[in-house]
């Protein structure tokens, strides 16, 4: 496959995965705790001994809401606009192959950044594009053309 | 038999007007009018001037700095690098704050903005 066509295909690869999920968060759900009492004892005026008990309700904690998070919600989206640059200006408008396969270390560093959340569809983008990136550098020139 | 009047000399091929500064200085207008309505809009009871005020400056600086070209007529070279380091940090805004919130009205806009941006800085002499 020619090295344009990897570059483009890469930089393709990196957009797709700004849209797919890079992240799963399990919802938990909300509720309640439990109320509690409160007894105020005292000896009355006659000399009785008085108590006055209070309740307390409990209070409702939130519970978080579950999903997957796309790659633009993620932190991961400076490690994709980076790898979609170095490609775009590097790669394809100067020619050389170094800015390429610093597009490939840093799509790379992305889904490293994830892979510990499991693989998911936005990773597995990412780390294509990567691959798309690192191939099309080793058939570029280091330095630009004059 | 009177005689014939001399043929009228032939007139220079009209050169083609140079667009270039239109087309440029309607981009850089672009850049800034847009960024500056997708701060200044409110959305969802959230205002770009109102809610993130520091980064708001920041992008509308960043902008404002595609006017450079229209006033400073400084090196070519030299008027593209301001601009290229301004077209670097509206990105960088746009990454940061308007990518995550991307289905919003006023992140299109502002992703017009940086869309026409890096058009600018495409069409400037200088460019690197």
């Amino acid at each position: 496959m020619r090295t344009r066509t990897l570059a483009w295909l890469g930089t393709a690869l990196a957009v797709l995965s700004l849209g797919l999920p890079w992240r799963f968060l399990v919802g938990t759900p909300g509720h309640v705790t439990s109320g509690y009492y409160t007894n105020y004892c005292y000896y009355d005026y006659f000399g009785t001994y008085v108590c006055d008990t209070s309740f307390t309700p409990g209070v409702f904690v939130p519970g978080l809401t579950g999903g997957s998070y796309a790659g633009t919600d993620s932190v991961a989206r400076f490690f994709i606009v980076a790898a979609i640059a170095l490609a775009l200006i590097g790669g394809l408008y100067v020619g050389s192959a170094r800015p390429v396969r610093w597009a490939a270390y840093a799509g790379v560093a992305g889904v490293l950044l994830y892979a510990y959340y499991g693989l998911m569809g936005g990773l597995l983008a990412m780390a294509a594009a990567s691959v798309c990136f690192w191939l099309a550098a080793r058939h570029m020139p280091d330095e630009a053309p004059a | 038999m009177p005689p014939v009047p001399p043929p009228p000399p032939p007139r220079a091929p009209r050169q083609p007007a140079d667009r270039g500064p239109l087309v440029r200085a309607v981009l850089a207008v672009l850049v800034v009018g847009l960024t500056v309505l997708a701060l200044a809009v409110m959305v969802n009871g959230q205002r770009g001037y109102q809610d993130w005020t520091t980064w708001a400056i920041f992008a509308t600086v960043m902008a404002a700095a595609h006017l450079l070209p229209l006033v400073w007529k400084g090196e070519p070279r030299r008027v593209w690098d301001v601009v290229a380091l301004a077209t670097v940090g509206l990105v960088f805004y746009w990454v940061a704050l308007v990518l995550p919130f991307i289905g919003y009205a006023t992140s299109f806009a502002q992703t017009m903005a940086v869309a026409c941006a890096l058009a600018h800085l495409w069409l400037l002499p200088g460019r690197r």
